[in-house]
Parts: C-alpha cells; sequence; structure tokens
C-alpha cells in the first residue's frame, strides 16, 4: 500500500493550453512533470517534462505556443494504491508513475526516486534481494540523513567513490560529494541533477533529491552516481559522429550542389550544401518531412526523379532547366538494405549551365571547324578537278555528246548520268553544272553508296535544332538544304533505300522537305544529277527501285559511252595524264607509237579510271623516259584468249592445213601483241607480212568464214 | 598525355516509351544516326538521335521502358 503522504500531485493541464501556463506550474510548484488531459476522454494521457520546455524558452513566440506543439511523452505507467512492494519493483526504473485509486481514477504519481526510496528503506521480506538487485545496477544510490550521514549505500558506490565500505559509513555525503550543492537540496528540497563531481579519486555525474516524511519535511537526501569517464566515453563517441557528421556534410556540400536524403516513401529526411532555390517555391526549413512524391501538381521533376527510382531500383540520370534557365544534372540513387528493400533514396544536383554551355561552345566549334574543312577541300578538290576535269576526246560520239549536254546544261531539270564505271560521271555533272546558270552557286556531292543506310536521310535531309537532345545546339542542315539554289549530285543512286526513295520522290515532285524531328516544311530549289552505273530499268522490273522515281529521274537521260567505245579517244586521254603524272612526279616520261597502239587496242573494262591508274604506274616505275609497248602489256588485264583448238581429226590437204595453221598463229599473237610490228617481230616475219596476213583474216571474219581449222 | 574525351549525353526529349534502342555499348556511332525511338504519350514517334560521332557508353533503359522527360538514355564519347 502506497502511503498518501508519499504521492505526488499530479498537476495537469490540456493540449490547447498555453506554454505560459505550463511553465508556470512548472516554476510556482518546482515541479519537474505536468500531466496532460485529453478534453473528451477526461485522462491523462500524456506528460511533459521541464527539460522538454526549456528548448523553447529561447523562442521570442514561445508563450504563444500550445502544449501541443511541445515534444510530450505518452508512454504511461500506471499504479494501483493497494500496491506492495512486489509492484513497486515491476515498476522500478520508470521514470514517472501515476497512481491510481481502486476506480482507476488518478490520485497523484510518483517519481523514479520516489521508488527507490521505498525500496531502500521498506523493511519487509524482499529486503534482501532488494538490495541485491540494487547492487547489480551500474549506477551508485546513497541515501543520507539531513546532516549528510550515508544511511545506505549500494556496491556501485563503493566503486565508483574509491572508498571502502567500512570507512563510508564514516563520511558524510556532502564532503564526499559537494556540499554546495547538498544544503541547497536539504535546505530548499530543490531537485539537482546532471552534476558533475570531479576529485582526486573520483569523476561521477550525480542527481539530488531530497527525500520527505509525511508531513513534507525534508529528511534527507537521495543521491544517484552515474560513473563519469563511463559517460565521458559515450560523449567523445557521440561528439566523434557528430563531427565526422559535419565534415561529411561539408564534403558533400564541396562536391555536389545539393544533395537530398529521402525515406523509402519520398520525404525529404536532410539535405547538404545550399539548395539551387529555382526548384524550391517554400524556405528550405519548411522542407524537412516534406514528401516529394506530394509535389506532381507543382510539376517539379524530383517527383518523376523518386517516382523513377522507387520503379526501377537503379540510377535515373535527369537533366532540366530551372526556371532562371539554369542547367541542371540531378542523379536520384536507391539505397537498399541487405533484403534488397528500399531503405534511402539519395539525390545529388549539380549545376551544370557552365558545362552544357562549353561543351554547346566546343561542339559548335568542332563543326566549324569540319565545315571549314570540308569547304578547303571542296575548294582544293575543285582547283583539282579543274585541272583535271576536261573532257578529252576527238571522237566523233564524244562530239556529238557534248554538243547535246552543252543543250541540256541551260535547263534545270533533273538529268540521270548512266555509264559503266570509271567513264567519269562525276566529271560529266561537274561539266554540266558549269556550263549552266547555277554556276556561282554550290555544287553539293553526295555517294549514296558510301553512306550507312542509318545516316543517309540526316545527311540528305538533315535535323531541327535540338529536336532530340534537348540541347540548344544548331541543328544539321542536310544536302538538300546545303546545294539549295545549286547542283545536288546524287551519285550511286541505285544504292539508295527504298524508304528514302519515297522521301526523294516528295523533294522532286513538290520542291519541298522535312527535316528529321521537324514539322515545317522547307522550300528547296535544287537540279538534281543522278548517276549510276547499274541497270535500272532492270531494277525497277525486279522491284528494286521504284518506278515513279525512275522515270521522275530520267527527265533527261545522258548515256556516256565506254572508252572502247571511242579508241579514238585514248591516245588523247593517255597523253594527257602522262603530262598530268609527269608534272605531278617531275618526270618526263614519253608513251612510242607502239606503246600508244597498245593502249588504244585495249578494251579498257574500268575505263578512264583504269587508263589514268596505269599511266600513273607507269610514270611511278619506269626505268626509261620513253615508255614502250613491253612495259605496258603486263600491265593489262588478260583478256579471254580466243580458243583455238586443233581440229585435225582427219586427213586434209597440206596448203589447207598450212593456212589455217598460219591463220591461228597470226590471230593468236595479234590478240597478245596488239601491234602487227611486235606480232611479227614475235613470228619472226616482217611487218608488212603480218599486216597483210592480219587483213585477210579480218575480212575473212567479217564475212563471217571460218578462221583457222574449221570444227 | 591523354587526350581529352567529351561525352554528350542522349537526352529524351519528352516522357515515353523506349520502342527501339538501335545502339550498342561500345559501338561507334556516327553524328545523325538514330539511338533510340521513342513513342511519347501522345502516340508520337520521335527518333532520339545521336548530334556526335563517337562510342556508346553504358545504356541506361531498356526496350519497353517507359522513361521520364530529360532522362539520360545513354552517352556518347567523342573521339
Amino acid at each position: 500500500m502506497v502511503s498518501k503522504w508519499f504521492v505526488r500531485k499530479a498537476h495537469t493541464l490540456s493540449f490547447e493550453s498555453s506554454v505560459n501556463e505550463l511553465w508556470e506550474i512548472m516554476s510556482h510548484w518546482k515541479e519537474r512533470v505536468v500531466f496532460i488531459t485529453d478534453a473528451v476522454e477526461d485522462k491523462i494521457v500524456a506528460y511533459i517534462r521541464n527539460t522538454d520546455v526549456m528548448p523553447f524558452l529561447h523562442d521570442p513566440e514561445w508563450e504563444k505556443r500550445q502544449v501541443r506543439e511541445l515534444p510530450f511523452h505518452t508512454d504511461l505507467t500506471y499504479f494501483q494504491r493497494e500496491a506492495d512492494v512486489l509492484d513497486f519493483f515491476k515498476v522500478f526504473g520508470e521514470e514517472v508513475v501515476l497512481v491510481q485509486d481502486q476506480e482507476g481514477k488518478p490520485e497523484g504519481y510518483l517519481q523514479r526516486e520516489d521508488i527507490l526510496y521505498y525500496l531502500l528503506t521498506s523493511q519487509s521480506a524482499h529486503t534482501d534481494w532488494m538490495r541485491s538487485l540494487l547492487n547489480s545496477i551500474p549506477m551508485g544510490i546513497l541515501i543520507t540523513d539531513p546532516e549528510g550521514r550515508i544511511e545506505n549505500f549500494n556496491a556501485e558506490v563503493v566503486r565508483m567513490v574509491r572508498v571502502v565500505p567500512e570507512k563510508i559509513r564514516d563520511t558524510r555525503a556532502n564532503e564526499l560529494l559537494d556540499p554546495h550543492i547538498f544544503r541547497k537540496v536539504i535546505n530548499n528540497g530543490e531537485v539537482i541533477l546532471n552534476q558533475i563531481i570531479m576529485t582526486d579519486s573520483m569523476a561521477v555525474l550525480a542527481d539530488f533529491a531530497p527525500i520527505r516524511d509525511q508531513h513534507a519535511h525534508i529528511t534527507g537526501a537521495i543521491i544517484v552516481l552515474q560513473d563519469l569517464p563511463f559517460i565521458e566515453k559515450m560523449a567523445l563517441e557521440m561528439e566523434a559522429v557528430k563531427n565526422l557528421n559535419t565534415d561529411l556534410q561539408g564534403i558533400l556540400s564541396s562536391i555536389y550542389d545539393e544533395i537530398l536524403v529521402l525515406d523509402e516513401k519520398g520525404v525529404l529526411l536532410r539535405y547538404s550544401g545550399s539548395l539551387i532555390k529555382d526548384f524550391w517555391a517554400n524556405d528550405k526549413e519548411q522542407l524537412i518531412g516534406l514528401n516529394l512524391m506530394e509535389l506532381e501538381d507543382e510539376g517539379t521533376f524530383f517527383t518523376a526523379i523518386v517516382k523513377k527510382v522507387m520503379e526501377r531500383m537503379r540510377k535515373v540520370s535527369v537533366t532540366q532547366k530551372s526556371s532562371s534557365g539554369k542547367n541542371v544534372l540531378a542523379v536520384g540513387n536507391p539505397i537498399v538494405d541487405e533484403s534488397g528493400r528500399l531503405e534511402r533514396i539519395v539525390i545529388a544536383l549539380r549545376d551544370i549551365t557552365e558545362t552544357v554551355m562549353l561543351k554547346e561552345e566546343l561542339l559548335q566549334a568542332k563543326k566549324m571547324s569540319a565545315q571549314y574543312k570540308q569547304e578547303l577541300e571542296h575548294l582544293r578538290d575543285q582547283q583539282q578537278s579543274a585541272k583535271q576535269r576536261q573532257l578529252i576526246y576527238a571522237s566523233s560520239k564524244m562530239e556529238k555528246l557534248m554538243n547535246y549536254i552543252r543543250k541540256v546544261a541551260k535547263s534545270s531539270s533533273t538529268v540521270l548520268l548512266t555509264g559503266e564505271s570509271g567513264v567519269g560521271k562525276e566529271v560529266f555533272a561537274r561539266t554540266i553544272y558549269e556550263w549552266g546558270a547555277r554556276r556561282s552557286q554550290p555544287f553539293v556531292k553526295v555517294n549514296c553508296g558510301a553512306i550507312p543506310e542509318t545516316l543517309l536521310e540526316s545527311e540528305l535531309f538533315g535535323y531541327e535544332k535540338g529536336a532530340f537532345t534537348g540541347a540548344s545546339t544548331s541543328g544539321k542542315p542536310g544536302y538538300f538544304r546545303m546545294a539549295h539554289k545549286g547542283v545536288l549530285f546524287l551519285d550511286e543512286i541505285a544504292e539508295l533505300p527504298l524508304g528514302l526513295q519515297v522521301k526523294l520522290l516528295r523533294v522532286l515532285q513538290e520542291r519541298e522537305m522535312i527535316p528529321l524531328g521537324g514539322s515545317e516544311v522547307v522550300e528547296v530549289d535544287v537540279q538534281i544529277i543522278a548517276a549510276t552505273n547499274k541497270n535500272l530499268e532492270r531494277m525497277v522490273e525486279e522491284g528494286l527501285f521504284r518506278e515513279d522515281l525512275y522515270y521522275r529521274l530520267t527527265v533527261i537521260p545522258i548515256v556516256i559511252p565506254p572508252l572502247r567505245e571511242r579508241p579514238e579517244d585514248i591516245p588523247l586521254i593517255s597523253l594527257h595524264f602522262l603530262h598530268t603524272f609527269n608534272e605531278k612526279y617531275e618526270r618526263s616520261t614519253q608513251l612510242s607509237q607502239d606503246a600508244l597502239d597498245v593502249l588504244e587496242a585495249y578494251s579498257w573494262p574500268g575505263n578512264v579510271r583504269e587508263l589514268q591508274n596505269i599511266i600513273e604506274r607507269l610514270v611511278v616505275t619506269a626505268d626509261e623516259e620513253l615508255i614502250e609497248a613491253h612495259h605496258i602489256s603486263p600491265m593489262l588485264k588478260k583478256e579471254k584468249k580466243r580458243k583455238f583448238k586443233e581440229r585435225l581429226t582427219k586427213i586434209m590437204p597440206l596448203k589447207e592445213a598450212t593456212r589455217a595453221m598460219e591463220e591461228q598463229l597470226i590471230s593468236m599473237a595479234m590478240d597478245e601483241y596488239k601491234t602487227t610490228s611486235l606480232a611479227a617481230k614475235m613470228l619472226g616475219v616482217s611487218q608488212s607480212t603480218i599486216s597483210r596476213k592480219y587483213q585477210e583474216i579480218q575480212e575473212k571474219r567479217s564475212r563471217g568464214e571460218q578462221v583457222g581449222f574449221k570444227g | 598525355m591523354s587526350r581529352l574525351v567529351l561525352k554528350d549525353e542522349i537526352i529524351a526529349r519528352l516522357a515515353g516509351t523506349i520502342q527501339q534502342i538501335s545502339c550498342q555499348t561500345g559501338e561507334y556511332v556516327q553524328e545523325g544516326e538514330t539511338l533510340f525511338v521513342l513513342v511519347s504519350q501522345e502516340g508520337e514517334t520521335i527518333p532520339v538521335i545521336s548530334r556526335v560521332s563517337g562510342k556508346v557508353g553504358e545504356l541506361e533503359v531498356e526496350l519497353g521502358e517507359d522513361v521520364i522527360a530529360g532522362m539520360i538514355l545513354t552517352v556518347v564519347y567523342m573521339e
């Protein structure tokens, strides 16, 4: 049974009471604890300590605050008035215990030291094991009379104050500890907590409280001691953690502009560094505790990042432009526990405005440099091709073709150049451009076969500024826009993928196009000159080339004859190349008539390009200045030799057999050596003989007669 | 002396779903090449193009994944 005098009065307030009222009760009654009642249920539901209130006293507005705003404690322990010693043991260690009557109504409360005092002074059967219990706790407990004589103590006291048990009873607590504090407790009834007492032999943290009798007279003091080195160690550890935290904050602030730490639901727990203000409508103090997922309606990108990190459970990097034009990179990372469950989300933000600007400038500079390089190459190319562009011919076939081209060049109609590989289609295209009205405008060459299919569309039609990356880089104009008002030479047009053929057709028909990623139609005024060595008609039949595009391209078809069909051009072209390469390699080589004959007699499957290459090789490798036929022959591709099979399967007149053999030998020699002089040399007869006999053979052939042995 | 390598982020301009991935990590891509195809929430098909030539870095998204506006899909390391 708890005696009435032992129970303290429980002062109560409601949640709506002001902090001022609370503080007045605590000051006036010297109460460490005030209870809070629930207005609806009319019962005590929480309590507040004076130490909970103290931090708020610095706030100038504290008086106006409500009790509800303070940190209160709901962990209440109840205790029946009829309780015995065992019940006291059950609540031993509790800070505050509410005492109820039989009907459960509160009669008052007990503090921790009240329970301790009861247990220490109780003369019951439980006293021995109660003492054992007190001896086992890691705190020193002393009971004294008003003069400081030590009446009771536990084993920890002996260890902490370093005095043998026999001497403790002769020692006064006020002398052992702090006489000034002890006097205050005894004289004024004050409870004094957390006093550091250090002497040569001990270092303790002491709590002092008065002991009162049933008349509220002070009959002594209870002193609770805690080992200071232990507390100090803990404090030092806490300080170290605090310092580490400060260092970490400093480091993080230096590395990134802003770091946000959120819990697994998206609630902002803390941030480091100064916030990038553009993204926050609220003051930074108000942001702690805010769930960023709730900002969805405000359109902030944080919500999207948090959502994405939660969904993917892996890193998410996002760039965003702020309201003031800052470029910000935000990287969201999930932090998971051992079981893989999301624990935290860390979002690191960095202002990358300068980096983006520098990158843009660098890219721009690179593009400009590439453009200048291209222009320089174009100029060099023009210079070079102006030298090589001369169309050299003597044949009537070419004369006729050039007259036709002169007429064609006057118009801006689409031209399709066809001819075998190496006939010089680009030279013809440039000639049309040079002779045409667009010669002061750009000539842009695109090799449709040399650009990867994935790139061809953007190369031809370009793409819009910042259309795909969100960055403010300039787009790409594309070849069509580059050739505006000029000529676009589409070499190897047969290589154009079917998908792009449709787009090209649209440009040819409508004279307009839409760049990639763009939405606006761009008008283009371009003359198209297309070229191919493929048979487009056959490709149309095979479904490899669009018929409508084919007809759109063949407005003016020009067929360039292969070199073998105009052999009279070969000596002239050969001498032109000889002159060019002599200049280039600083040589002064010449071609003998035999050499020219060999060149003229050859079929040139690789056309002018092959002829050019052979002459270059001859100029570079020639040991002597005069290039003879025998220098050339090994370089030419061996043509399929006419097969002369011996048909001597029966007896025939000797004269007839001799003539057939002679025809066969002369034909073989002419196929191999091309000229009558060389063939004569090889067969060991005069050139006039060979010349005469070979002419007879040719005539026989033209009459359709068999040469050599009859089959 | 090591050469400065500039990286260019490939960014989804709009929120949407990755419909096509046309590049691989380590692959060399050309300026103007389509690396991803995105279908926006409005159903618009948007090619995401590289504005530089270089090597593709780690892919940050998978086929069919929803992306948010401004999200970095990969980076291209310019030479």
